[in-house]
């Protein structure tokens, strides 16, 4: 088992920087989960360990070699792309059996190899098959069969289940974390989906705009995000941030108000989750009242959406409420469920 | 009258002018070839039914065989230099970078201008005195120092002389053919390979050369179906000189019909042509079948 | 990294070195048609112009052939048109007329193509005609079937219709020729239509006339410059045809006369100055359509060899 450390990973493509002064050490082992919105330089950090990109500047080991001039030929690193890149022309046997026919492995030696790993990914019966016979979650265990049977010292997952429906990404992505568990294989699996970061990661790195900004296990994030971004981008719904002022001590916004005695003056950011806020009676003590503006039903509960000045609230609701449209609410939450962030650097206060 | 039939009607005439061209000026002909080439066509009365005697006789004349000889032989060695050319080049412009459009425009060139002028310019180039290529040679210690060298005495010599024109000009669309192929072979197949260990030369063969498959069967099919049906390359560079040693089939054939007016045999021949190249195309279909 | 600029340094050299091998017969070709007598005619022949001229431009050029035909041993008729000739009957029809004879052919085939094939492959997207796909494979047949296998037939059938010697023949063969390609091109330019295109218009109360001129074919013209190009193509470059069905000196087409030029017997500059100048003028009208037009050649090969 291997570690891999990325050391100041810095990538440009002439003006654009696309990898920003990444600095991250996974430990052997691990699962760790690049996560971000499209751009954010997931795919290219990933691909820069893999060496199918070039590194501008810093520096990538994978236990204690320096693996930057490295050919990727010889990094003994596998991948699982987005696509699958099943060979078409080849039947799933062959295709799995490439990366030890590239290795010169002797065919006896072969041939165990590709059982054991299809009875893993439960491939056995289709090793006739070609990839275009397949379907999509079929090719998906190929192309994983193919990475897994060589043994490398690094996995890389790129989006791998972005393709599939939605029953069944989540039926792989228990497969996945299974196979991991199985294997123990360091691996790197980049994703824009929240859910599966928190569910398959061990530690989840959050980037945005080529630059980390956080990272820690999948709980640390969830409770104490870092910043702005990685508190709105994790928790579905997503979390609700209000722009407001802090005077005297008391947050102040077009309509939601709140007398928590802050120790801080000036613009802020309040955090709080959906499910943190609760709708009472207007006779009650309250932070301020809003109106619906839709209410959305999803069984296990109800959302309800509320627009302010020009800022929108989404609240949990109890799935046995009703609370029509244009029907004034009154909030309250408490100090201890808010997240607190500078309105210019976006990062978490502690107040 | 029913929705459905007024838009079959519509259909049907928006297709008319097309299938009136084709039946007028292709099927007709075709089955009159077919017709004609079972009579005997006597420039004075009327033809005559003969069943299968004008391929009797066509295949009992020497000159066939002895077309028919020249065009496989030539078909042959063209070939393989068309083929080589246009996959070099075709490697060589799949580069993704500056200047990769100009030279691909520079290499298909030759193709764009009519046979004919290909031919005149390599004539040119051919002259037995003032050629540019004769000049060359005769640097390079070919031939007589003060004397004419002359590629087209020799039968040998002139079918490859007239093989590297051809080459310069068809190589293009060859290139054309076999590019799309490259190009249409996803960069990831590629990235996968280099990260499961494969050299350059490894992906290339396991990967490039069977998934090229199809557009070398087409680049190829084109190539010998055009190589039997040479004519303008012979017919002006060496009219089927020397002593019919470069002549086609279908310079036999024109010649036939046009000049001895033979129209019987000559349409046994064009129909003889035309199953050759049928046979050939089905055999190289067959072959190339499996793409994937 | 500079690991691959040793790879960049060769890519760059072969390409050159195989530029100047393909451009050089062009070129060669070029400095041929300026070159005076003299500097044509040696045995030691220079590699740039030392001397210009356009004498051989203007001599193939300018020709009366009806003064010619009646005067079949013209070597000293000076009347305004006949340059001294030196008593080559070769030539028998002026560069001039014969450019504009191919010229005509040439265009006529081009809108027949457009027309024909725009309408065939409009009808087979849109419409559910009977036997849709047979009548599909059977356009597209002619490619299959070398047009030398027809020559007699179609001889035999010119001279019943009255089309032998004829722009019309020539327009009708070339024309057919090209149903392939064309109609090929026309449908795929209309199925990468969405459909829904049309039904929205259909709804609005367009006529189906009007929907194809003011939606199909502004989206179609990629394919319509398509079919453009490999009809001035086939038409242009074609030489059997033209040879075989085209008698009348005067409806020449170029390509003949200059064969007729190439494979006479007259004086060593005159045959080759004249040779190289008309193959010059011959290949400038298709040179221009390939610089402008370029991508809907290669579009025209790539497209049917993707879809093969």
């Amino acid at each position: 088992m291997y570690s891999v450390d990325l050391i100041n990973l810095t990538k440009k493509w002439g003006k654009v920087t696309a990898v920003n002064d990444v600095n991250l050490h996974i430990e052997e082992g691990e699962f760790v989960v690049l996560l971000g919105p499209s751009g954010c330089g997931k795919t290219t950090t990933m691909r820069l360990v893999a060496g199918l990109e070039e590194i501008t500047a810093g520096e990538i080991k994978i236990g204690d070699q320096i693996v930057n001039e490295i050919d990727p030929r010889k990094r003994d690193v596998s991948m699982v792309f987005q696509n699958y890149s099943l060979f078409p022309h080849m039947s799933v046997r062959n295709n799995i059996a490439y990366p030890l026919k590239m290795k010169k492995i002797p065919s006896a030696e072969q041939e165990k190899k590709i059982n054991d790993v299809s009875k893993l990914v439960e491939l056995q019966d289709l090793l006739d098959r070609k990839p275009a016979e397949l379907s999509g979650g079929q090719r998906q265990r190929v192309a994983l069969a193919r990475a897994i049977v060589r043994q490398p010292r690094v996995f890389l997952m790129d989006e791998p289940l972005s393709n599939l429906d939605a029953i069944l990404r989540v039926t792989m992505r228990s497969e996945l974390k299974n196979l991991h568990h199985r294997l123990g294989v360091t691996t790197i699996y980049v994703t824009h989906d929240q859910v599966e970061a928190m569910t398959l990661a061990s530690r989840i790195a959050v980037m945005s705009d080529g630059k980390l900004l956080q990272y820690d296990t999948p709980q640390i994030i969830f409770d104490e995000p870092s910043t702005k971004f990685v508190a709105g981008f994790i928790g579905s719904p997503a979390m609700n941030l209000i722009n407001g002022k802090v005077v005297n001590g008391k947050f102040i916004s077009d309509t939601i108000n709140a007398d928590f005695s802050i120790n801080y003056e000036g613009d802020i950011t309040l955090g709080i989750r959906p499910d943190k806020i609760d709708i009472v009676d207007q006779n009650f003590p309250n932070n301020g009242s809003v109106k619906v503006f839709s209410n959305e039903s999803t069984g296990e509960s109800n959302l309800i959406t509320c627009k302010m000045e020009d800022q929108s609230l989404i609240i949990k609701a109890d799935k046995n409420t009703n609370y029509e449209i244009d029907n004034e609410i009154f909030l309250n939450f408490k100090k201890e469920d808010c997240y607190f962030f500078d309105s210019k650097s976006e990062d978490r206060l502690k107040l | 009258m029913s929705r459905l039939r007024r838009e079959q009607i519509v259909g049907l005439l928006m297709t008319l002018p097309a299938l009136l061209l084709l039946s007028i000026f292709f099927l007709y002909p075709l089955f009159n070839s077919f017709w004609m080439s079972l009579h005997k066509w006597p420039l004075f009365g009327k033809p005559k039914w003969v069943g299968l005697d004008n391929y009797v006789w066509m295949i009992n004349d020497e000159r066939f065989w002895q077309c028919l000889k020249f065009t496989l032989v030539y078909t042959i060695t063209v070939t393989p230099m068309l083929f080589i050319v246009a996959i070099g080049t075709a490697l060589l412009c799949n580069v993704k970078t500056w200047g990769t459009t100009f030279f691909r425009s520079i290499y298909f060139l030759p193709v764009v201008m009519s046979f004919a002028t290909a031919s005149f310019v390599w004539l040119w180039l051919y002259s037995e005195w003032y050629g540019v290529i004769i000049f060359l040679l005769k640097a390079i210690g070919f031939g007589p120092e003060d004397g004419q060298l002359s590629v087209w005495t020799d039968g040998w010599t002139a079918m490859w002389a007239v093989n590297a024109m051809v080459t310069w000009k068809f190589a293009g669309i060859q290139m054309i053919i076999l590019l799309a192929g490259l190009q249409s072979i996803r960069d990831d197949y590629y990235e996968a390979s280099r990260l499961m260990g494969a050299s350059r030369f490894q992906t290339i063969w396991n990967i490039t050369l069977p998934l090229l498959r199809p557009s070398i069967a087409l680049a190829l099919i084109l190539s010998i179906a055009g190589s039997i049906q040479a004519y303008e390359q012979f017919q002006i560079m060496t009219r089927g000189g020397p002593m019919n040693e470069t002549k086609t089939l279908v310079m036999l054939t024109i010649g036939m019909g046009f000049d001895y007016f033979k129209l019987g045999p000559a349409a046994a021949l064009g129909v003889i042509i035309m199953s050759i190249l049928f046979v050939i195309t089905l055999i190289q279909l067959r072959l190339f079948r499996k793409a994937y | 990294m500079k690991k691959y600029s040793g790879d960049w340094y060769w890519y760059y050299v072969i390409n050159s070195v195989l530029v100047i091998l393909i451009l050089f017969p062009i070129y060669w070709t070029f400095i041929s048609s300026v070159k005076k007598p003299d500097e044509l005619i040696t045995s030691e022949p220079t590699f740039y112009p030392h001397t210009w001229t356009w004498q051989y431009y203007d001599r193939i050029w300018n020709y009366d052939t009806a003064v010619l035909t009646s005067a079949t041993t013209a070597t000293n008729n000076s009347s305004k048109k006949i340059h001294k000739t030196t008593g080559s009957v070769t030539q028998t029809i002026g560069i001039d007329d014969a450019f504009t004879n191919s010229a005509i052919v040439s265009v006529g085939t081009i809108i027949f193509s457009i027309i024909v094939s725009t309408f065939a492959g409009y009808g087979l997207t849109f419409f559910r005609i009977p036997f849709k796909e047979v009548l599909f494979i059977l356009l597209i047949t002619p490619i299959l079937v070398p047009a030398i296998s027809l020559i007699i037939p179609i001889y035999k059938l010119l001279k019943v219709l009255g089309l032998t010697d004829s722009y019309l023949g020539l327009i009708f063969l070339h024309t057919t020729a090209m149903l392939p390609i064309g109609i090929f091109m026309m449908r795929n330019a209309f199925s990468s239509i969405p459909n829904s295109l049309r039904e929205v218009a259909l709804l609005e109360g367009t006529s189906e006339l009007k929907i194809i001129g003011n939606v199909m074919l502004p989206l179609a013209i990629p394919g319509l410059l398509t079919v453009m190009v490999f009809a001035m193509y086939t038409s242009w470059n074609d030489y059997v045809l033209a040879f075989l069905f085209i008698n009348s000196p005067e409806k020449t087409m170029l390509n003949i006369a200059l064969a007729k030029i190439a494979l006479g017997g007259s004086q060593f500059e005159m045959k080759w100055g004249s040779l190289t100048a008309g193959s010059m003028i011959s290949f400038i009208p298709i040179i221009i359509f390939y610089t402008l037009l370029q991508r809907y050649f290669v579009r025209g090969i790539t497209g049917s060899a993707v879809k093969e």
